[in-house]
This record gives structure tokens, sequence and C-alpha cells, in this order.
């Protein structure tokens, strides 16, 4: 079973879903370009790019990910998008939701990664039991490295003179955006896995198949 | 490693431990007791676990894990940011340490590119949660221990920093590690020879 299988949804509807994310964060480029706002265009611009590496890693790389995993992408940077440039002024706990949903992705990507290479390499196994830990720890390291970015942004926008991309509000908001991203990761260790599967299974006979033509 | 390096690794590893204790008995903060528990755990877990009371880890990593105390006891004026960074520099020894004794004694299985991932992915991880635990402790126990945004933000950094570097540094290192790890293990469980 797919990731949209497990979603119950019909193709047509779930489908349907994501372009509309996806046409939403389109209008906001184009806002930003009639606006001359650089600084919109990237922020809704990067997160668009991101969402068609579900279709080209189906198309080009054979890799199964349907259109449950555009939707979660989507919806976890279009959730960010919005926030950055309206919800988070906007309400303080949104930060918090977008957070939850971009955690549970970075979960799912990294198990999806981390189980194609204990498919793939001899010297790798990761049992069952260790997963959650693991996954937690993956979550947590890339939720401090987008604090770092976010920094970096706010730090490189203070230097030029412009309004940064996305501001942060203080140290709470930071725990609380790492207690987020955890919390997304461990919904993903809880319930999300199963669906996830066939991603490293593919990812891993490709690897397989790649490693075997240049023998 | 023939018996003689073992004791000498042994003997320095020892002394390293007894540092981390004393940070933690005499420092009288709950964070450092904490820390040198879970050090002193870690270092002698393979000589319980193979019988040999010889087998500690080596010395180097112990000693890193040592670093934050004496840096601490040393230069107690030196600025928070270098405390943090050999804090950090001992918590991605001690992840190192735990991927080498969960690769030789348990189940997991990490190759080298992984544990080096690991290492930094840890560090980070282990800041991460402190952020947390800070932000918790001030909001259900009334304490005052997360920093303003600025000085947080810096030490997050100073922790990605630390913990690549460390698992850019260990690479090279690690094969030992686990090789002497694993050799320890094969011996408690009877499959190889003592050397």
């Amino acid at each position: 079973m797919t990731l949209a299988d497990h979603l119950g949804v019909p193709d047509r509807y779930g489908r349907g879903l994501a372009r509309l994310l996806q046409a939403f964060m389109a209008g906001v480029v184009v806002l930003g370009a009639v606006r001359f706002d650089p600084g919109m265009m990237l922020t809704a611009g990067l997160p668009l790019a991101v969402t068609f590496v579900p279709a080209f890693l189906r198309r080009d790389y054979d890799v199964p990910m349907d259109w449950g995993w555009t939707l979660w992408i989507s919806l976890a940077v279009g959730l960010h998008a919005l926030g950055s440039l309206w919800a988070y002024h906007r309400y303080p706990w949104y930060d918090s939701v977008a957070h939850v949903v971009s955690g549970s992705l970075v979960a799912a990507t990294g198990y999806a990664l981390t189980m194609a290479f204990v498919r793939h390499a001899d010297g790798v196994d990761l049992p069952k039991a260790y997963r959650g830990a693991y996954l937690l720890v993956v979550v947590l390291a890339f939720g401090v490295l987008w604090e770092n970015l976010e920094h970096a942004a706010e730090l490189f926008g203070a230097l030029t003179g412009g309004k940064p991309p996305n501001v942060q509000y203080g140290a709470t908001d930071t725990a609380k955006d790492l207690l987020a991203d955890a919390v997304g990761g461990l919904l993903v260790a809880v319930w999300a896995t199963p669906a996830i599967r066939a991603v490293p299974r593919a990812l891993s006979s490709r690897w397989r198949e790649g490693s075997e033509v240049t023998e | 490693m023939d018996l003689h390096a073992r004791h000498v690794n042994a003997g320095v590893g020892l002394m390293a431990l007894a540092c981390v204790a004393a940070a933690g008995l005499v420092g009288g903060d709950p964070l450092w007791t904490g820390f040198a528990a879970l050090t002193l755990a870690l270092a002698v877990f393979p000589p319980v676990r193979t019988g040999d009371p010889i087998a500690l880890p080596p010395w180097e990593l112990l000693a890193l894990a040592a670093l934050p105390a004496a840096v601490h006891v040393a230069a107690p004026g030196l600025g928070g940011l270098w405390l943090a960074a050999a804090t950090y520099f001992a918590v991605a020894a001690l992840a190192l340490l735990l991927a080498a004794e969960l690769h030789a004694f348990g189940d997991p299985q990490l190759s080298p590119p992984f544990a080096v991932g690991f290492v930094a992915a840890a560090t980070m991880a282990v800041a991460a949660m402190w952020t947390m635990g800070r932000y918790a402790s001030d909001l259900f126990l009334g304490t005052a221990l997360l920093p303003p945004e600025d000085p947080l933000m810096t030490e997050l950094v100073v922790a990605t920093a630390v913990g690549v570097a460390a698992g850019l540094l260990f690479q090279y290192y690690l094969a030992d590690v686990v090789e002497g790890l694993d050799g320890l293990a094969r011996v408690a469980t009877g499959e190889g020879e003592s050397t």
C-alpha cells in the first residue's frame, strides 16, 4: 500500500488539494513579482519548488512517491510560507501547527532514506525498537538546523537593511518550535511508518540496479 | 590492542573518569551530575558486559567527555561560549561511544558514514532537548534557565558546528573504536580470542 492508499481519499480529491496548495504558492510568487518584493517571491517560490520533488523522483527515478507525498510536502511548506507571510503575526500558535506538520515530514523523509540504506547496504541495520529514538534525533537535528537558518536569515536581513523573510519571536518560540517538531516526528514514528515503506523498497532496488550496472 | 596498551588505556581513562565524577559530585549542579553519571555508565558498560575490568573505551573519548569539567575548573572566568563548545564536544564524544557500543554489543549496525552523521545529529538533538528542557522547567518549575534569544541561537549554532566538526573528525577514529569494541564484544560472547 502506498501513502495515498493509506490516506483513503480518492485520487481526484487528494491530487486536487495538492494542486490547490501549489497554485496558492504560485499566486504568491506572482504577487511578489508584481510588488517587486524578492523576499516574498523567495518565501513562496522555494517551497513551491520543493513540492515538485516527488513528481520529479517518480518520473525520472521510478521512486513511488504518489500524490500523498506531494500533498504532505505541499501542506508542510505551504503552511510555513503562509505563516511567514501572514499567519505568524496574527496567530501566535500557528507556528506550532506548521512545525508539527513539517516535523512529521522530516521524520517521514528521514525514515524513508534510512530504511533504503538499511535494505541496500550491508553494514547498516536499525531494528524496530530503535527507530523511534532515531527518528526523534533526526527530527530534532533538522529542527536545530532550521532555527540556525532562520537566525541567519534574520541576521542577513538586518545587515542588508531589508525585511527578513522569517522573523524569530524569541527564545520561548524557538523552544516551542522544537517541541512541535518533536511531536510531528513522534506522530510519524507511531503511526505512519507502514505507509512510507514503498519508498525505501524502491530506492534500495534502484541503488542495487545502479551498482550492478557499474560492476 | 595488546595487554600493556590496554592497561595504559584503562589507566588514563580512569583518570578522565575521575575528573568527570569529581565535577559531578563537587559541582552541586544536577546537570553536571547527570552528565557525569551518563559518562560513567557508558564508560563502564564494556568492562561490565565483558567481565574484563580493563576493557575501558579509548581514553581519548573519555578525556573529551571530561573536557568541559576541566575547562570549568581551570578557567572559570572563560566565556560561556567556550564552555558551551567544550560541552558539546563532550556530547559528541558520548554520542560516538554510544553508537560504537550499540554497534558492538547491541542489535543496530552502524557503518562509519552513518555513525558520523549520528554523532552530528545527536549533538544537535541534545542541544534541542536541553532547550526544550529549560523551557519546560521555566514554565512548570518557575526557573529562569532559558537564555534570551540571541545567546540561545548562538548556543544552537555552536552545537551544530561542533557536532558536524566532531563527526568529521571522528570518522578517522571511528573504525578503530568500533573494531576495538567489536573485539571485546566477541570475546564476551565467546566467539573470538583475546589478545
